[in-house]
């Protein structure tokens, strides 16, 4: 061990004396304070030296009370700086489909309306559904009336519950994101 | 923890990625980007800390996961960002190693289940009674007991231990010799 310490460190000296003292020092830790675990932005704060002075006491405290966290903050330091070199693309792909991008209409369809009257096809979306349901009520009120009259028995059009059953090509609900 | 942070030097490290505001809310361009930009910095930190353990392979999967919890809970994590305070790479690389590390604890957990170890490897010693040594609270600063740490459990130089804690060496080095003179002190050890 090197005993480029000065000031009269010597380090056989050192080592024993904290070992005598670690357990110790580390009771005087209270819970709630100092060991309470530092957020990730916390710890990059500390790394990047933006913390005021009472910020990187705290962390200084919670890395020497806990052997994981300063094994995590040698090795984040030793990383910081380095070149980081390429991912693989299979990572870059696989990371990338986390998020998907929302359905959207049709081109062909959408391209059409705009084109007809300079409307985006969402906009349609609210007065395409009322056009679908007055047809609906006009067709099964039509039924029931040629019914009435007895002309032919017709069975009266369900008006069950609207979907993409009907195949409109309007916007599917957007996917969920991950 | 709420810690507060220098505002003099807050503003000077943000980086330059101007999509975070859109990538919160499900863009699918701005985490494209996100994810171009910044998987090298992940996969990177995950495999320095893997490699050294044996576990380079796991490296794509852990910064796999890594991705996955940035997105977790409408991208939780990231809305939680704050570029005044640090650089997104530097955060980054905190939240990659500590994915690393909590994929190697799970490993070594998983090594031998319990079931296939000899029963009489499992015997529990009798608790030996603990030398107590009473350390009065604040005999010795957080700063002196990581310099104590560095240098002699984990024998760093102090040339490296100055780089772990971001200050020069000789402050380590008068660091040091102050908490040795107040451990001295307090053990009734003459100084040299």
């Amino acid at each position: 061990m090197s005993e480029e310490y000065g000031n009269g460190g010597n380090a056989r000296d050192g080592a024993g004396l904290w070992a005598r003292a670690r357990p110790g020092w580390r009771a005087t830790i209270a819970p709630g304070s100092a060991e309470e675990v530092p957020t990730p932005l916390v710890l990059a704060a500390y790394l990047d030296d933006t913390l005021d002075p009472a910020g990187r006491a705290a962390v200084e405290a919670w890395m020497a009370a806990t052997p994981a966290a300063l094994e995590l903050m040698i090795s984040a330091r030793a990383d910081l700086g380095q070149a980081p070199g390429a991912a693989p693309e299979d990572l870059v792909s696989r990371a990338q489909g986390l998020v998907r991008a929302p359905a959207r209409v049709s081109a062909g369809f959408g391209a059409w309306l705009r084109g007809l009257f300079g409307f985006e096809p969402e906009a349609w979306r609210p007065l395409a559904w009322a056009g679908v349901t007055a047809a609906l009520l006009v067709v099964s009120a039509g039924g029931f009336e040629l019914g009435r009259l007895g002309t032919e028995r017709l069975v009266p059009v369900q008006t069950a519950a609207l979907g993409d059953d009907l195949g409109l090509g309007l916007d599917d609900p957007a996917d969920d994101l991950i | 923890m709420a810690l507060g942070h220098d505002p003099a030097v807050g503003a000077a490290v943000s980086e330059q990625f101007d999509g975070l505001d859109r990538l919160i809310v499900g863009d699918k361009a701005a985490w494209d980007r996100f994810v171009a930009r910044f998987a090298p910095v992940i996969f990177a930190a995950v495999r320095r800390k893997l490699v050294p353990a044996g576990r380079g392979e796991d490296a794509e999967d852990v910064a796999q996961d890594v991705f996955i919890r940035l997105c977790a809970r409408d991208f939780r994590l990231v809305r939680n960002y704050d570029a005044g305070r640090a650089k997104l790479s530097t955060w980054l690389t905190v939240i990659a190693h500590s994915a690393a590390i909590d994929h190697l604890r799970r490993q070594k957990a998983r090594a031998q289940p319990i079931e296939s170890v000899p029963e009489r490897f499992l015997a529990v010693d009798p608790p030996k009674d603990p030398v107590k040594v009473d350390i009065p609270p604040g005999l010795l600063s957080p700063r002196q007991a990581l310099v104590l740490e560095l240098l002699y459990p984990r024998e760093m130089e102090v040339a490296e231990a100055a780089q772990v804690l971001g200050i020069e060496p000789q402050t380590v080095r008068s660091t040091h010799h102050k908490a040795l003179v107040k451990l001295r002190a307090h053990f009734r050890e003459p100084e040299d």
